[in-house]
């Protein structure tokens, strides 16, 4: 026991740490928020027959809209459709008194980004599952995760500039410095 | 065995040798490295719906048409109206800063009273009382506004002065208005019947009359320049002939071209070489009419024989009388109880500053316009009786506003209905709305409304300007150029005045370009009291932020 | 993006110059260059397009005078900046011929400052500031850029890019040229100006860079300027070709 002390502690401030590094800093490091409304893609992908760019869309100038305004939900929801609790919370807080939606952005980039959706939606006619996943499938919303430190959020992991090289060596787009940043 | 301090320091090294196989060293640094990016102070642009709204610049007489680019409700860039008929396509320095005027440093949101911060309340109640118990005089720096005639109708109706101050640029139109008993208001120089402009002194290829009509004029060809000027100003720069006359000697280079004198005496007397001097005569009597102008600052004498140099011509024309219609001010209703109609006077009838005998006002409010106005203090104390108080109505802390004793905030560029009408070179009778684009803070209050708030004067500025298109309308002469699609349409085609002020509000200019003009005979005026009050048309107190690009960080300085 | 290799250039029409500086303002408000510190000069501010002052230097009398509207010349061929820079933070760009500037890669070495000939680079030697407030004026397609990194003229790259979107939104990969104008060239009051691809022949800025009276500043150098002068007069000419002091001038050097 007295032989292997040193190779015992050595290993367990080793395993220790490892833990905390994996396990311990991500908790620490990430905090968390919820959305203002959990959203239910499926439902109304299902129910309401509603593709991305129902909501999601890209106007005749080739601007992304992003996440909707509240116009857009307003549109249907001025009285609860169904019987969900998070649609009365909709109606109740946000479209009755008219208060635009606070919706935490998943995807944010730094200032000097610039990604056109319109570029590559209908000219690289990239599905949005490409990128977003299966989004449409979704029953909630992802929690919000932001790295404390940096101030974006921990999806953004999946979006950074290496993620846009891969894929445009893949399919052989040369874009330049110019083509992304601004 | 207890643990010992070895042990300790065992467990210590195995935890650092985890560490690099661990995220948080990369993490750390590669985050320290992105939350640089998000600091504080580093400057965010606004995020939001693009859009693109129209409207007037109204900074100077010009009303040139602008585009601005929206981002939410912030605007944040000017662009210009392609085929404008007033500007025609063209703006200044002025109008791709104005965006970022309301945000300018010495931008004020209080009343100040001897420069100390003070409520509205107070300050209503002080003027108020004074302006009743004492003679009020309102000088309006940007006359010829439906707001302008609402002012001459409360003076009149509740014995105040309307004043305008005499302008630089005006000189030599105002002489020619004195001589032939017209009102400056009704003149206008016909630039497009003339081949060559003789400026003596005024910056006509800067900041001059409408400069989009110079420019287009001059870019053609079809207007060639000669300036007069002991200066190598930028004017001059451009000009085809620039004649460097000896400071105060100008006289005799008009008197050269009134056939007065000889090339020898004009060179002797100017410091011009005589070479020069013919080849510019030559110049300018080869190329057929031509139009004299002063930039001002000249002894009577020299202002007259300047003047006198267009007598004839028929480069300086008046608007008949008919086609004044337009610009004047429909029958506006009292808005007090159970009152007549009453005629709002004509815009054009002005009094002049100059004219108004020292010490004679207890009350001056002075509405500054968007950029704090030109006038300067001292020529407006002096026709303040003493323990007068002059008003300053400005959203700027600068120029005479910075020295009133009172000054009251008004909205900054494009924060307030306002309109642009004819620019005094015009020879069509012009209008067009500068609708408003953005807010205004809580504590602005137009200087109509705080002027009728202290003296009982009842119509507010939406009502005299919806008279103002009213009467454009019913008068049912010209065409509007609206700005989103470019088309004209005679006025007879919108259905209502209503409708018409919406086209106004959404950005549109009324032009008259049948209007008759004829052309005005000169006679100096002998005895005439000198413009004594004389300030620089585009004199402003304050400037776009943006403007130390030139001022500082170049050496191009001002247009 | 995949297509067409575009030049984009200018050809500044000198003797339509009237020097009143829309286009200086314009530039600035469109890419977010503050207004300068109090202890800003001439040399040390920023003014990505900047005009000049030139003349003949003859005596008073007989002195004239033109202004020259002075960018980033955009060089094409061994582009001075590019080829100095350690940090590859400026290319040419290849689908557009532009020499684009990444302010955010740069350490703010200068060393591009001294390599270009033109002086149309500049550095940020303080924070940008700007009035509480003013930050609501600024352009969201243009990235600020704080102190310690060189900034130049891009030919609005926001408006390059917003001009794909367009063509984008309607499945189109070549941009409709109305869609792309610099902010010097939309501000111009005389329309001294003209700004296109060099590389479309057809196009009016490729027919007055071919004309004999059109010139460049400095050609001796073989930086291939995309942006052409032109003037009827011979020194300005003859100045664009060998170059000379700094802007000569002074205001009291114009009085008699």
């Amino acid at each position: 026991m007295m032989k292997h002390r040193v190779a015992l502690l050595f290993s367990l401030g080793f395993a220790c740490m490892l833990a905390a590094g994996w396990v311990g800093f991500p908790r620490t490091l990430y905090s968390s928020a919820r959305q203002p409304v959990d959203f239910n893609h499926r439902i109304h992908k299902d129910k309401a027959s509603q593709k991305c760019e129902d909501c999601h869309s890209i106007t005749s100038e080739g601007v992304f809209t992003g996440t909707p305004a509240l116009a857009n939900c307003a549109a249907c929801h001025a009285e609860p459709m169904g019987t969900s609790a998070n649609e009365k919370v909709l109606v109740a807080a946000w479209v009755k008194p008219g208060r635009e939606i606070p919706w935490r952005s998943y995807a944010r980039q730094p200032m000097n980004v610039h990604f056109s959706h319109a570029v590559h939606v209908n000219l690289g006619k990239l599905s949005c599952d490409r990128c977003h996943g299966a989004r449409g499938d979704s029953t909630t919303v992802a929690l919000y995760r932001e790295d404390r430190i940096s101030g974006y959020s921990r999806h953004a992991v999946s979006m950074t500039m290496t993620d846009c090289e891969d894929c445009h060596r893949q399919r052989g787009v040369e874009a330049g410095c110019l083509g992304c940043h601004k | 065995m207890g643990l010992t301090r070895r042990d300790f320091l065992t467990l210590g090294i195995g935890a650092a040798a985890a560490v690099p196989l661990t995220p948080i060293p990369w993490k750390l640094l590669d985050d320290t490295a992105k939350w640089s990016q998000n600091w504080s102070w580093i400057p965010r642009p606004p995020r939001g719906e693009r859009s693109v709204r129209y409207g007037t610049c109204t900074l100077c007489p010009a009303g040139c048409g602008i585009q601005a680019r929206c981002v939410g409700k912030n605007l944040i860039g000017i662009a210009p109206v392609a085929a404008h008929p007033v500007s025609h396509g063209a703006l200044c320095p002025y109008a791709f800063g104005a965006h970022q005027l309301p945000y300018h440093p010495a931008r004020i949101t209080q009343p100040l009273r001897h420069g100390n911060p003070a409520s509205l309340d107070t300050v209503v109640a002080e003027i108020a009382a004074r302006a009743k118990a004492g003679a009020f005089a309102i000088l309006d720096e940007r006359p010829g506004r439906a707001v302008s005639a609402a002012y001459q109708r409360l003076a009149a109706a509740h014995g105040g002065l309307y004043l305008v101050a005499d302008h630089t640029e005006t000189t030599t139109l105002q002489h020619f208005a004195d001589g032939s008993g017209r009102n400056l208001a009704d003149l206008g120089l016909a630039l497009e019947n003339v081949r060559t402009l003789v400026s003596f002194g005024a910056p006509v290829l800067e900041s001059w009359a409408t400069p989009g009509r110079v420019f287009a004029l001059w870019k053609s060809g079809q207007l060639e320049i000669v300036q007069v000027e002991a200066e190598l100003s930028k004017s001059a720069a451009l000009a085809s002939q620039w004649l460097p006359a000896r400071a105060g000697s100008e006289t005799y280079l008009a008197s050269l071209l009134a056939g007065a004198i000889g090339i020898a005496e004009a060179a002797e007397r100017t410091g011009v070489r005589s070479d020069k001097l013919a080849g510019a005569m030559r110049f300018i009597h080869d190329r057929g009419p031509w139009l004299a102008v002063s930039g001002g600052g000249f002894p009577l004498a020299v202002e007259q024989s300047i003047a006198g140099l267009n007598a004839g011509s028929g480069a300086i024309v008046a608007r008949a009388a008919s086609s004044a219609a337009g610009a004047r001010l429909a029958r506006v209703p009292d808005a007090s109880a159970g009152a007549r109609l009453s005629t709002v006077p004509d815009a054009s009838v002005d009094a002049r500053l100059s004219h108004v005998p020292d010490a004679s006002v207890d009350v001056l409010f002075i509405d500054h316009g968007l950029l704090g106005g030109s006038v300067s203090f001292d020529s407006l104390r002096s026709k303040v009786r003493r323990g007068g108080i002059v008003v300053s109505l400005s959203p700027y802390r600068a120029g005479v506003a910075a020295l009133a004793n009172f000054v009251i905030p008004t909205p900054a560029f494009a924060e307030s209905l306002d309109e642009a009408p004819t620019p005094w070179d015009a020879v069509s009778p012009s209008y067009a709305l500068a609708p408003a684009l953005l807010d205004p803070p809580a504590g602005a209050t137009t200087a109509l409304d705080f002027i009728n708030r202290v003296t009982g004067g009842d119509l507010p500025p939406e009502a005299a300007i919806r008279a103002k298109v009213g009467s454009l309308f019913a008068a049912r002469r010209g065409e509007v150029f609206t700005f989103a699609d470019r088309a004209t349409r005679p006025v007879t085609e919108f259905k209502s005045a209503p409708d018409l002020f919406k086209a106004f509000s959404t950005g549109a200019c009324w032009i008259d370009r049948d209007a008759k003009t004829v052309a005005v005979n000169y006679r100096p005026v002998s005895a005439g009291p000198e413009a004594r009050v004389v300030a620089p048309t585009r004199g402003t107190a304050i400037s776009p932020p943006l403007f130390t690009k030139l001022d500082q960080e170049s050496r191009i300085g001002r247009a | 993006m995949p297509g067409k290799t575009h030049k984009y250039g200018m050809v500044i029409d000198v003797d339509r110059c009237t020097g009143c500086g829309a286009c200086m303002i314009a530039c600035a408000a469109e890419n977010n260059v503050a207004p300068a510190p109090p202890r800003a000069t001439e040399r040390t501010g920023i003014t990505p397009m900047r005009v000049e002052r030139v003349s003949n230097r003859a005596a008073l009398a007989d002195r004239q005078e033109r202004f020259l509207p002075v960018l980033c010349m955009q060089c094409g061929h061994e582009t001075p900046c590019v080829s100095v820079c350690p940090q590859q933070a400026v290319e040419v760009d290849r689908e557009s011929g532009i020499v684009f500037q990444m302010p955010q890669r740069c350490l703010g070495c200068r060393y591009c400052m001294t390599a270009c000939p033109y002086h149309a680079r500049y550095f940020n030697w303080w924070d940008p500031s700007w009035p509480a407030g003013m930050e609501n004026t600024l352009n969201p397609g243009v990235a600020p850029r704080m102190r310690g990194v060189v900034e130049k003229c891009n030919f609005c790259h926001a408006r390059l890019q917003s001009a794909h979107d367009k063509a984008a939104a309607a499945g189109k990969t070549e941009i409709d040229s109305a869609d792309y104008v610099p902010a010097c060239v939309e501000a111009c009051p005389t329309g001294a100006i003209t700004f296109g691809d060099l590389a479309d022949a057809s196009s009016e800025v490729a027919r007055e860079a071919r004309d004999p009276r059109s010139f460049r500043l400095l050609p001796k150098l073989g930086t291939e300027p995309k942006v052409y002068y032109r003037s009827d007069l011979a020194w300005v000419r003859e100045l664009a070709e060998h170059g000379g002091a700094s802007p000569d001038s002074e205001p009291s050097e114009r009085r008699l």
